[in-house]
């Protein structure tokens, strides 16, 4: 079978880590994937987001903007001025994407389950909706393509839920959403002539969250199953391969890493342990009174300060901000496990790691920027060692505990690869490929895109050494 | 005196309060049962001739129905009706397919509009308590800052119907004269008094509305109710909430569960 490939393809395969592809090439579990290394060179390691979560990623990679600027800093977030959880969804998302760019400049665009895209936007093709789409009426754009979907047999995603139950059943689900996944795509690869074509497999996510430790420890029947699932994912992407041909180009690439989880860490509790929080009794992310905490937080590691004038309660001073954080973080990175080990890699700082505008490093004295969405960012965002998972769980029974998820997200080894696209040189992060693909689509790239490049030229080539740089 | 009786009496005091202490007070009327019934009240409470304005929030996305309703009541109840759209936000590019901005844009910030428009420092409100969790803090007299806040942990107390109704400069206080009522209390009241409204509360081949608003954001709940008596009935045997028929209600559990079993939460 042979088509006209479109003028750009991506492949995302939602959290596949440099190690654990490494691993499986090597072990012989994907050797299609190990052929395209041989002829494409070896998969790049690629940065995530600060926190490395698929929503906050896919959407810098969406718009080449830091999260201070797009908005999306996790799967919850809070209702600005209150401590009420929110879940921002694609409508969320500040500034520009490509799809909406390529649209306007009248390309075709095809864009399939990309985290953080439902509910879908109108755009110059096809746009179905990715994690957290509920339903199948309001899926897609345009949406007709939902009722098509739902008569293929179309699956939104795994029923989470079996992670829980049973893992065996979830990777016979998870086996079956994939198959549908990738036959939609094929079906949609064929359907017309695309300028842009991007195609988003979750599964894999799916699957390191719940059976990661037991494929590393191997030799179970759950190991076997995992392997099986990634030689399944190899041959469909084999097909899509051979399909495209050699000459197309293509971006293959994954949004965060993943490690095995050897302990989930209850920031919540930890900080009501050591008196920054105090609890109240229920069942929410923000079981404190607000009256007397100081410091809170959201999965996974993303810190607020109480800060008096920021927030309807707050107690912080303005004055005392500094100081709280520089206590807070100097507690947290000494935390430590039953074994002495420590728990906290390092801890960011609000300004260190997002902008809330132009292309430099917001200055200190500008902390308190009250632009939106800037001013939603975490105060502190914690980074754990591997292994360490960090939760919330305030009212969690121990500091210390284990679930039935054995992968977490890491910030540092998500891959990127390509054929017949030029990648940006040095430090790769996810939010630089928003760029590439632009260059790649001969489209002009919006100024206020946060680019690698110290001067800001539009529609310029690639320049010179950057300084101050977003995660 | 009989539920609905003392009911009545506390809600028309806590209205004729209100008018006592506000100088520039207006009634927010949504049009659906509950602040009609309110609406009701406040005629009542002035006989027949309410002495400030009644504000309706227009989305521009509401039933038909509603809209003919108000119309037509409009005239029949000689109100001076204040209608209030975000015309910018449905100028430029409300992204409609998020429910909170949406709301926020059309509703929070058309309101907010209309206050800064007409300086109101009281607004007479149709909430009550058993409709949704976060409605459980809400006093009688709430008040709320200059950018809408709510700090319902620093709230007076209202012990032995005492109530605190001055509110400071530059905030503006909202009144609940109904609070205290549930949904069944409000249709009992209806019956009894004999209130209109919106015939899309009764059911039409099978399905009703139990809370109405935006024609978007709706969706009917299966019901034989086509009475005010049959739905009296319906609402004594069902233990379905509410606002399960509202989108964003819904939507947000939907989340909530998937997240947690992912470990997100």
């Amino acid at each position: 079978m042979s088509i006209k490939a479109p003028h750009l393809t991506v492949l995302s395969i939602d959290g596949l880590s440099y190690d654990l592809f490494q691993k499986l090439m090597a072990d012989g579990d994907m050797p299609t994937m190990s052929s395209f290394c041989k002829t494409h060179g070896i998969p790049r390691k690629m940065r995530s987001t600060y926190p490395p979560v698929s929503c906050v990623a896919w959407t810098s990679y969406a718009t080449g903007l830091n999260p201070g600027k797009h908005g999306i800093f996790g799967f919850v977030d809070r209702k600005p001025g209150t401590y009420d959880t929110v879940f921002p969804n694609g409508g969320f998302v500040r500034g520009q994407t490509i799809w909406g760019i390529l649209s306007d400049s009248g390309k075709k665009v095809f864009a399939m389950n990309i985290p953080c895209t439902f509910p879908p936007r109108k755009i110059n093709g096809i746009m179905i909706g990715g994690f957290l789409a509920s339903s199948f009426d309001r899926l897609s754009y345009p949406s007709a393509i939902g009722n098509y979907l739902k008569k293929q047999g179309y699956r939104i995603d795994i029923n989470p839920f079996l992670g829980h139950s049973s893992k065996e059943e979830l990777v016979s689900e998870l086996e079956l959403v994939l198959e549908k996944r990738i036959e939609a795509l094929l079906y949609f690869l064929e359907y017309e002539h695309w300028d842009f074509f991007h195609a988003h497999i979750m599964c894999t996510d799916r699957i390191n969250h719940f059976l990661l430790q037991h494929y590393y420890d191997g030799d179970s029947k759950l190991a076997f199953m995992f392997r099986k699932f990634y030689r399944k994912l190899d041959n469909l992407l084999g097909q899509l391969l051979d399909i495209l041909g050699k000459e197309a180009s293509i971006l293959v690439l994954s949004d965060h890493g993943f490690t095995p989880i050897k302990q989930e860490v209850q920031l919540g509790r930890f900080l009501a342990d050591t008196g920054w929080l105090v609890p109240r009794r229920e069942q929410d992310p923000f079981a404190f009174d607000p009256l007397h905490t100081k410091a809170f937080c959201l999965t996974p590691g993303r810190i607020y300060i109480n800060l008096k004038g920021r927030e309807s309660q707050g107690c912080v001073l303005e004055s005392e901000y500094k100081h709280v954080r520089k206590n807070l973080s100097k507690i947290l990175l000494d935390l430590r496990d039953d074994d002495g080990n420590r728990i906290i890699k390092t801890i960011q700082t609000k300004e260190s790691i997002y902008w809330p505008n132009g292309h430099s490093r917001p200055d200190t004295a500008n902390i308190f920027n009250e632009s939106f969405p800037f001013s939603m960012a975490p105060d502190l965002v914690a980074i754990p060692f591997d292994g360490y998972d960090l939760k919330n769980g305030i009212n969690a029974d121990n500091l210390f505990t284990k679930s039935a998820l054995e992968g977490m997200h890491t910030y540092e080894n998500a891959i990127c690869m390509s054929q017949n696209l030029t990648l940006p040189t040095g430090d790769l992060k996810i939010r630089l490929m928003a760029d590439a693909i632009l260059r790649k689509m001969n489209v002009c790239i919006p100024p206020e895109m946060d680019m690698p490049q110290k001067k800001f030229e539009i529609c310029s080539t690639p320049q010179e050494k950057f300084i101050n740089e977003p995660t | 005196m009989n539920r609905l009786d003392e009911l009545e009496n506390q809600s028309l005091y806590i209205i004729r309060e209100a008018f006592h202490n506000y100088r520039n007070l207006v009634m927010l009327w949504s049009i659906g049962k509950d602040s009609t019934t309110l609406l009701w009240l406040v005629r009542k409470a002035f006989f027949g001739k309410i002495p400030f304005p009644v504000l309706h929030i227009d989305t521009s996305f509401k039933f038909q129905e509603i809209y003919n309703f108000r119309d037509r009541y409009v005239k029949e109840w000689g109100l001076n009706l204040l209608i209030t759209r975000n015309e910018e936000a449905l100028k430029t590019e409300v992204d409609f397919d998020s429910k909170l901005q949406c709301c926020m844009e059309l509703k929070t910030n058309a309101l907010k509009q209309a206050i800064r428009q007409h300086d109101f420092d009281g607004l007479l409100l149709g909430i009550r308590r058993d409709e949704h969790g976060v409605r459980a803090k809400e006093r009688l007299f709430s008040p709320r800052d200059q950018n809408f806040r709510w700090q319902y942990d620093n709230q007076p107390a209202e012990l032995w119907d005492q109530y605190k109704s001055e509110a400071e400069s530059n905030t503006h206080m909202r009144i609940h004269p109904i609070l205290n009522w549930t949904e069944l209390d409000i249709w009992k009241y209806i019956r009894q008094e004999n209130i209109p409204f919106v015939n899309l509360y009764l059911a039409k081949h099978g399905k009703r509305y139990r809370s109405i608003g935006c024609e978007t954001c709706c969706t009917a709940i299966d019901s034989d109710a086509d009475s005010v008596a049959k739905i009296i009935e319906e609402l004594e045997t069902t233990d379905i909430a509410e606002r399960a028929g509202r989108a964003q209600d819904k939507e947000d559990d939907h989340t909530m569960q998937k997240l947690r079993a992912l470990g997100y939460m």
